[in-house]
């Protein structure tokens, strides 16, 4: 057995049991040996008694009952329950509409992958609340979703809409505009529900939660503006998360800046 | 000096009811939890640039965020990857703040250094390994330290520095192999081809 196929046991904890080819190789192998060695007598000293004092007495001056959050699998319900209630809600008040200007699979394809990205971010989100529940799938990740999901929607529109502008490109901006009003609420909404939590980052806290703001925007736009052209989309549709996103982003740093410091 | 028990010694079941009576303002497992995991957190958190009131100082804001944040502590779960993510929050605040401070202060204020051994391990085979595991990048010295110390397992290491497993595992082979030629290069052992 060489060094290198020993580091598997190196990964165990303490008082792993090893096989015998690996017990041979550390009779044999001193560098290995001083580091199985090492590892185990890896005790930190205990705390002097005026430090544990005064640890003891800022957790106990304050101490009272708290009720645990509920889980990563319920607050990402709470978080997509808020995205689809605001975006149908926002779709309502501007009138559904695309169903008669586009095909099954162009308003079937950019759905899903708004809705589809939505519920990811919500999982995402809803671990970044709570310390140590990282998502080892990546899936979920919310700087992995912000590194794909609008990619992914800008290939969708260029793929599936015409590349034509029937009218001046300026006149888009309305629809900016209204997914960034209907963007709002949800912001704020998410915002609320962050808060509950321990955000350990919140630069990309604020970006994943601003990307999810704006998609619920961008999801009301998608039942309800006629323009099925891919600049239009491309530009004034895809700015609403980018700019959500954006914003997120800054006001988490800045909130990150501004944390008190002791 | 208190009397400390490895953290990776205890069941870990002891860790996490302690946390749950914590939860409950059980003011015996709080005084308990803060003796248990303190010293392997200090250890954690000290840097050989600082001094020791810093490394305190941050150790006492770590507290702080954990108590601030106790009630997003899930109760079933396993507790070290919750305490390390704030911890690994804290210490990374406390390089950047430090960072502004010396570019402001380092001339009005003489520093005394952390002595190493005020934190290292009682085993003297184990101080000269970690005194060698100090000297490893930060990402490296992060991992062994989780895994080594804390006696977490790779994925739990992984959930507390937001990586994945195989991440994790690199850093690990990675630092061994630095420990190994540091081990040669300090003339202690033949280098060996592995």
């Amino acid at each position: 057995m060489s060094c290198k196929e020993v580091d598997q046991f190196l990964d165990c904890g303490p008082g792993a049991a090893l096989p015998r080819e690996a017990a041979e190789h550390l009779r044999s192998c001193e560098r290995c040996r001083a580091l199985f060695d090492g590892f185990q007598g890896a005790v930190p000293h205990g705390l002097a008694p005026q430090l544990q004092g005064r640890l003891e007495q800022a957790v106990l001056g304050s101490l009272e009952p708290v009720k645990p959050l509920p889980s990563a699998r319920s607050l990402a319900a709470g978080f997509s329950l808020v995205f689809f209630a605001v975006a149908g809600a926002g779709a309502v008040a501007l009138g559904v509409a695309t169903p008669k200007v586009m095909n099954p699979v162009q308003l079937g394809v950019v759905f899903a992958l708004l809705a589809g990205g939505a519920v990811l971010l919500a999982i995402a989100l809803s671990r970044e609340m709570l310390p140590g529940a990282y998502a080892l799938n990546r899936l979920y990740c919310s700087k992995v979703l912000l590194a794909w999901l609008l990619p992914a929607f800008l290939l969708a529109v260029a793929a599936l809409f015409p590349w034509r502008a029937s009218q001046p490109f300026l006149a888009g901006f309305p629809c900016t505009l209204a997914g960034l009003l209907l963007s709002a609420p949800a912001a704020v909404l998410f915002w609320l529900l962050l808060r509950r939590g321990a955000v350990l980052s919140p630069g990309t806290a604020g970006a994943a939660s601003g990307l999810l703001a704006g998609l619920a925007g961008a999801l009301a736009l998608h039942l309800t503006c006629i323009m099925a052209e891919a600049p239009h989309l491309a530009v004034w549709h895809v700015g609403v998360p980018v700019g959500c996103a954006l914003a997120g982003f800054a006001i988490g740093r800045f909130a990150e800046r501004r944390a008190p410091v002791r | 000096m208190a009397e400390a028990v490895p953290v990776s010694d205890l069941e870990p079941q002891t860790l996490e009811n302690l946390m749950t009576r914590y939860q409950r303002a059980d003011p015996d497992a709080a005084a308990e939890l803060v003796r248990q995991l303190s010293p392997v957190l200090l250890r954690y958190l000290s840097r050989p640039v600082y001094t020791r009131a810093y490394a305190e100082d941050l150790l006492q804001e770590c507290w702080l965020r954990i108590h601030k944040s106790r009630h997003t502590y899930r109760p079933g779960s396993p507790l070290l990857p919750w305490v390390f993510a704030i911890a690994r929050h804290t210490r990374v605040d406390g390089f950047r703040r430090r960072g502004r401070i010396e570019s402001h202060e380092l001339a009005l204020e003489e520093f005394q250094q952390l002595p190493v051994s005020a934190t290292m391990p009682v085993d003297v085979e184990a101080q000269d390994l970690y005194r060698l595991v100090e000297e490893l990048p930060e990402s490296q010295r992060e991992v062994i330290f989780m895994m080594k110390v804390s006696g977490m397992s790779l994925e739990e290491v992984a959930r507390a520095t937001s990586s994945t497993v195989g991440a994790v595992k690199q850093k690990a082979h990675r630092a061994y192999e630095s420990l190994r030629a540091k081990l040669s290069k300090l003339g202690q052992f033949p280098a060996k081809k592995s």
